[in-house]
């Protein structure tokens, strides 16, 4: 059976860390990572036309050629090209939703801040599967 | 009365026009600008008394506080080099470049590209630069969009409909998605559709300096204009229309 995906827009340490994480919470989902947001449209666009859009995506904020908040405007313009349902966005980024942010979650609907935190590789990549948990949840239980 | 965007405002107003000599005056209700445009010949009079939208061959701005005096003059005369008439020109083969499209029309006959993508948030350069390129026959078919995310939006569905566009006019500095950004999405669709890369034209009021240049080099096949010092829209419209002209050989 394929396994549904995740798609990352960050490929670090991290990433790396809270694959087997995700793997033992959820065996059939995949953490698809990309290293900055021109891959992450390029992923997510194939995706959508092979009519297997990611679960969720998650976008580091600060993303090479187009930045997190960028990847998820180009992604919702995408998705309305194809007629395609919204999916679930996860900004990683240090600091609270500032009200910025707040008024982008908004506008974009279907989407989350989780603010990153000053710690270790695997309590980050910890919070990441839990944020991933939880937001999952909320999606399959639409 | 008629609806037109105004040249000071932005907005679409009713504009209201009245004939004082060899001017048409038109005024704006919203913000009370007045426009003199100087009629060339008594076919511009008839045009430009027509309901229709007027031609916008060739306008001059002159700035006068919160008075616009445009002098509308006829059109160029037609290019020898393009003996036969524009329409009998054969539909031409998407551009594969910049490069190729200029080297294809050199010494020939005028090429009129099938479509044009512009995105920029000035309503009124959107409005100009749009009737521009048709009035010159530049483009047989421009698509407008506001923003970023739009063209996006309308990029990729021209792609999935099999339309793609011949060239591709962005704004830098946009809300939102701003046209580097999109211009990198713009490629990354590109990519995943496996299509080929759509010459882009850049305008921006900043200096094209050594980061853009990078950016410009690695998004491939992409120009750059710079906006005028004054950010007069008029007149950008114009260069934008004269480079594309010079591009596709109509000057």
């Amino acid at each position: 059976m394929a396994k549904e995906r995740i798609l990352v827009g960050q490929d670090d340490a991290i990433v790396e860390a809270a694959k087997p994480l995700m793997a033992k919470l959820d065996a059939g989902i995949e953490l698809v990572a990309v290293g900055d947001g021109a891959r992450c449209i390029v992923a997510f666009t194939k995706l959508l036309r092979a009519g297997k859009p990611p679960l969720l995506v998650a976008l580091d904020d600060d993303l090479a050629r187009i930045d997190g908040e960028g990847c998820a405007r180009a992604m919702r313009a995408i998705e309305r090209a194809f007629g395609a349902d919204s999916v679930a966005v996860l900004f990683y980024a240090a600091g609270a939703a500032d009200p910025s942010r707040s008024a982008l979650l908004k506008t974009l609907g279907r989407a989350v801040h989780l603010p990153r935190r000053e710690e270790g590789t695997d309590a980050q990549a910890l919070r990441m599967v839990k944020a991933f948990a939880k937001l999952l949840k909320q999606v399959r239980g639409q | 009365m008629d609806r037109k965007y105004c040249p000071s405002c932005g907005q679409e107003v009713p504009l209201e026009r009245t004939l004082q000599g060899n001017y048409l005056m038109i005024a704006c209700k919203n913000c009370g600008l007045g426009l003199g445009v100087k009629l060339a010949s008594a076919d511009e009079l008839r045009r430009l008394s027509a309901p229709e939208q007027p031609s916008l061959a060739r306008v001059e701005v002159v700035k006068r506080s919160r008075t616009i005096a445009a002098a509308v003059e006829k059109p160029a005369p037609p290019d020898p080099r393009s003996a036969a008439p524009r329409q009998a020109t054969p539909p031409p083969a998407p551009a594969a470049d910049l490069e190729a499209m200029k080297r294809e029309t050199e010494g020939g006959p005028v090429r009129q590209m099938s479509q044009v993508m512009l995105a920029e948030d000035s309503q009124f350069l959107r409005q100009i630069t749009r009737d521009l390129l048709l009035s010159q026959q530049l483009a047989k078919e421009v698509v407008d969009c506001e923003d970023g995310e739009a063209f996006v939006e309308a990029y990729t569905r021209a792609l999935v409909d099999g339309n793609r566009p011949d060239l591709v006019v962005l704004d830098v500095r946009m809300p939102g998605l701003d046209g580097q950004q999109a211009a990198f999405a713009m490629r990354a669709v590109e990519t995943a559709l496996g299509q080929k890369r759509t010459p882009i034209l850049f305008f921006s009021a900043v200096l094209c300096d050594e980061p853009f240049k990078a950016i410009l080099k690695e998004l491939g096949n992409a120009r750059y204009i710079r906006k005028s010092e004054d950010g007069d829209a008029q007149q950008l419209g114009e260069r934008i229309v004269s480079v594309l002209g010079r591009l596709v050989g109509a000057r």
